[in-house]
């Protein structure tokens, strides 16, 4: 009886994922800071899921030696400007994401993103 | 050459069942220990992406569970935001963050974790919005829930 009670009732999903942090609310005054322009890598996902760097369109497994290539040189100064369309899946926003958390375990560093949506800017340090 | 078959009669032995209760206590255990009660009744039906590279989220005392996904009673084709036992707002996160927080102990109010379980096919103007709506409750800890495997596309 017990054991069929527990069989029923219970769930057994694992708990599993990407975790990320959040950067804190925006502040009143908020400073901008100076980075270079070959300091930024723009990755663009669109609404179709397509990943662009530098206008060209980059297939999901090349991503990660793109991302290596980028930020190896000087991790803790490069920065990726992540510009996600509103319609874009979150499946593909999820890979997008693995993949950088890839890379940087790779080069063994925090990444350093700053995504933006239309108009919200947020800043992951 | 001739060989004569000798053939015996067989008799089925009867099973000893004295070791029945143990085999079926063990396996009862087993199962309490492994399994947690489901809390939550879902509201909405969400398929979450499959990664290569998932870790195990945070002990369940300080995991914070915001749903995403389609509401299982409307065939409507929108996307929804299940915060506890039923659907609710984005504007609502805020107040849901912020009791769940209360209920911690002080420990775990610091380790707090939210795990966002969102369908792969949420469109990301959704997600974003509950993301802002975390980072105005100081809740920046999330984890994008995932299947460890590849999904069929």
């Amino acid at each position: 009886m017990l054991l069929v009670f527990f069989l029923v009732t219970s769930s057994m999903d694992s708990d599993k994922g990407l975790r990320r942090q959040l950067p804190p609310p925006p502040e009143e005054q908020q400073q901008a800071v100076d980075i270079r322009q070959d300091d930024i890598l723009t990755v663009k996902l669109d609404g179709h899921g397509r990943v662009w760097i530098a206008g060209e369109a980059v297939p999901l497994e090349q991503l990660q030696p793109r991302i290596v290539e980028f930020a190896a040189v000087a991790p803790k100064r490069r920065v990726i400007d992540l510009d996600v369309s509103p319609d874009a899946t979150y499946d593909s926003y999820f890979h997008l994401q693995e993949a950088i958390m890839q890379s940087y375990r790779r080069l063994k560093v925090a990444p350093r993103i700053s995504e933006r949506m239309e108009d919200g800017k947020e800043v992951h340090q | 050459m001739r060989r004569t078959i000798k053939r015996r009669q067989h008799e089925v032995p009867e099973l000893n069942m004295a070791a029945l209760p143990d085999l079926i206590f063990t396996v009862l255990f087993f199962f309490m220990i492994v399994t947690h009660m489901r809390d939550v009744e879902h509201r909405v039906s969400y398929e979450v992406p499959a990664g290569h590279d998932v870790e195990q989220v945070g002990h369940r005392k300080n995991v914070v569970y915001i749903y995403i996904g389609r509401p299982l009673d409307s065939k409507a084709d929108e996307f929804v935001v299940q915060l506890g036992n039923r659907i609710a707002t984005v504007d609502e996160i805020p107040a849901f963050v912020k009791e769940a927080r209360s209920s911690m102990s002080e420990e775990d109010r610091e380790r707090m974790t939210v795990c966002i379980r969102a369908d792969r096919h949420t469109p990301m103007s959704l997600i974003h919005a509950v993301k802002q709506q975390l980072r105005d409750v100081y809740a920046l800890n999330v984890t994008y829930s995932a299947l460890e495997g590849t999904n069929a596309k």
